[in-house]
């Protein structure tokens, strides 16, 4: 059976093909079309997926959206009249929004792929979220919660899964909180008060709160109550998102947090406002993570389950994560590497073919790397377009050539198969750095990822070396397979591993099966021989404001645009210079 | 993928749209007294769409969506 799913309109849309119960692709449409955080509807996207299914769409059996467009429109209906007259201006702006193309994916779906009516399903967002995040898990029975910003009425879903192998599969969502009383959207207010993009400075919001102390929390605690059946609602007086477009806090948020950041201020923590900026933060940080721990340890308690799977773009708040797995009871928590909307393109397939159609079960592959491959001598044809000598070699030579360049300092773009899904570079599309010295980190920041100071970066390790670097919980290495939860570096090692370390001792470190990426974990490897230790930055392959490079000719004009060394490709490799011996064989470890 | 033409490709958006509002309507129908009033505005909203989708895709009716509002 071929199944697409797609995802759009929102933010981040996508599109995932599942032939006979198992992905053959999925891509973000914004990996294509050049356009971080596209969301249109991913028409490249879906040529791609079809391409590389080798399939027509006329040969699908079903195409299925992610969540009911025309339950999203009554939500934002009924919103819009909840807050009239004041909210007549987002009345407008909604109806301008959605009445165009946003309400009519049945049609649109039709007129692009040219399938018939009755083979274009839809599921609902969220469970479209619970499915990617468990139907893609190494778990047979977990419990399941999804929280985001909203779907159609849902922000928040709590519920559990089973699937028996080769058998059928339930997703039952027990219960939910509805909009406009949501999670996502308590942390994107303080993501747009403090002066950052909603959808994308949520990571910003993140690193920030570890350079404050959360003497705001209190405050915090009075936006968000907690309800006697152990779920939250909003102080919706503190809030202005369901009114208005034209921001999402109110005058009484204002005059409880003191003035908003503008967008181009910059955050200076040796000032009072900075350091303000940096508690306020922290403070959001430890009421979200409150909240969540209490959510998913009344889970636990009522589900009995071991394993939790967590999906929705809150489950990307790597520090929240960690301690969930610490705090509430579960054994095992689950994050897949595309939790937010891009995601929900293979959940909704995935839900259509294990639960509408139910279709047996099949094992998932346990990795994210579902998107367009490589194409050999592309790299070569470039480069020599461009003048520069590119040098096609073997395996073990690549890996020993690539792990002394790394030792030796220079800055790494590291291309390899196919690219992942989700937001995270998980080691097809990366750029690679020694993880010992802040200079290196300084130096990412500054020439390379021209982004704010305050921002950690990421180190990858081969699994079974993580517990000598870090201080992982039972369960942390399963988690952080896919880069989703942030541990304490241990001390004796902080030093030597200092552009990786946070300011608050943490990484949100991968810690990589061999079978995941065998080439990076083989690089890992070779490293760690020659420098003794097997850790390297790992940061995702793209300048501020691009999205993650896919093709070789975006790597390539990423590597000509900044400051980055070595680009290596599949089997090639070329370099900006060449270094003569002296410098080659010069090492810049301080480890 | 089957590339169709722009009108082509609203005029088939536009067929659809008798389904997915008679949808709308019918769930907020059903969904008690309390939201029924909406019933008649989300129509009036779906049909307002409809005209607006039909007019960018048949750029000939442009100039009459004036004489209709």
């Amino acid at each position: 059976m071929k199944i697409l799913g797609i995802s759009a309109h929102y933010h981040d849309s996508a599109a995932a093909l599942v032939v006979d119960g198992l992905p053959v692709a999925a891509v973000q449409e914004e990996r294509l079309s050049r356009r971080k955080n596209d969301a249109a509807f991913p028409l490249q996207a879906i040529e791609w997926c079809l391409e590389a299914g080798g399939i027509e769409a006329e040969d699908l059996d079903a195409v299925v959206f992610y969540e009911r467009p025309m339950l999203k429109f009554d939500r934002i209906l009924t919103t819009a009249l909840r807050a009239w007259p004041q909210g007549r201006g987002a009345f407008t702006h909604a109806m301008k929004n959605s009445l165009g193309e946003k309400i009519w994916v049945r049609g649109l779906i039709q007129a692009h792929l040219g399938v018939s009516r009755k083979k274009i399903l839809f599921t609902e967002h969220h469970q479209s979220h619970a499915a990617a995040a468990f139907l893609t898990a190494p778990t047979t029975e977990a419990a399941i919660l999804t929280t985001d910003g909203v779907g159609e009425w849902a922000t928040l879903t709590v519920g559990r899964g089973r699937r028996t192998p080769g058998g059928a599969t339930a997703i039952e969502l027990l219960r939910e909180v509805r909009w406009p009383h949501s999670l996502g959207m308590l942390y994107s207010t303080f993501t747009a008060y403090l002066g950052f993009a909603v959808n994308e400075g949520e990571y910003k919001v993140m690193g920030l709160a570890s350079y404050g102390a959360p003497r705001f929390a209190e405050q915090v605690r009075k936006t968000i109550r907690r309800t006697a059946d152990g779920a939250f609602s909003l102080d919706l007086g503190y809030f202005e998102f369901h009114t208005t477009v034209a921001r999402s806090y109110s005058q009484t948020f204002v005059d409880a947090f003191g003035p908003p950041r503008a967008a181009w201020d910059p955050i200076d923590l040796t000032t009072e406002a900075g350091q303000r900026y940096a508690d306020i933060a922290a403070s959001v940080q430890l009421v979200l993570e409150e909240v969540l721990i209490d959510l998913t340890a009344a889970l636990h308690r009522e589900t009995g389950l071991s394993d939790l799977c967590l999906g929705g773009g809150v489950a990307l708040n790597g520090v929240a994560n960690a301690r969930i797995l610490r705090e509430s009871g579960f054994e095992r928590l689950f994050v897949p590497p595309a939790p937010g909307d891009a995601g929900c393109a293979l959940g909704a397939a995935l839900y259509a073919d294990r639960v509408h159609f139910g279709n047996p079960d099949r094992a998932f592959p346990d990795h994210p790397f579902w998107g367009p491959s490589l194409e050999a001598g592309e790299l070569a044809r470039i480069a020599d377009e461009d003048g520069l000598a590119v040098e096609t070699l073997g395996e073990a030579e690549l890996i020993a050539r690539t792990a002394a360049d790394l030792a030796a300092g220079r800055i790494l773009g590291w291309m390899d198969g196919a690219s992942e899904l989700g937001p995270r570079a998980l080691g097809h599309r990366s750029i690679l750095a020694a993880p010992h010295s802040a200079q290196t980190r300084d130096r990412l920041n500054r020439d390379i990822k021209y982004r704010e100071e305050f921002r950690p970066f990421a180190p990858v390790v081969p699994v079974e070396q993580a517990g000598a670097y870090f201080e992982l919980p039972p369960g942390g290495a399963g988690l952080a397979r896919f880069m989703s939860g942030v541990f304490p570096v241990k001390p004796q090692w902080r030093s030597a591993l200092a552009a990786v370390t946070h300011v608050d001792g943490t990484a949100r470190l991968q810690a990589l099966p061999r079978e995941m990426a065998p080439r990076l974990y083989d690089l890992l490897v070779a490293y760690g021989t020659l420098t003794g230790v097997p850790v390297l930055l790992n940061t995702s392959f793209n300048l501020a404001g691009e999205p993650i490079v896919n093709r070789v000719v975006e790597g390539y004009s990423t590597f000509r645009r900044c400051g980055i060394d070595v680009l290596v490709a599949g089997s090639e490799r070329v370099a900006k210079r060449v270094w003569t011996p002296a410098e080659a064989a010069g090492m810049e470890i301080e480890a | 993928m089957k590339k169709r033409g722009r009108i082509q490709r609203q005029l088939i958006v536009f067929s659809s749209m008798a389904g997915s509002a008679s949808d709308l309507a019918r769930g907020l129908w059903k969904g008690g007294g309390s939201r029924r009033w909406i019933a008649p505005l989300a129509v009036f909203l779906c049909l307002t769409g409809a005209i607006l989708v039909l007019a960018a895709g048949v750029e000939a009716l442009a100039p009459f969506i004036y004489a209709i509002f």
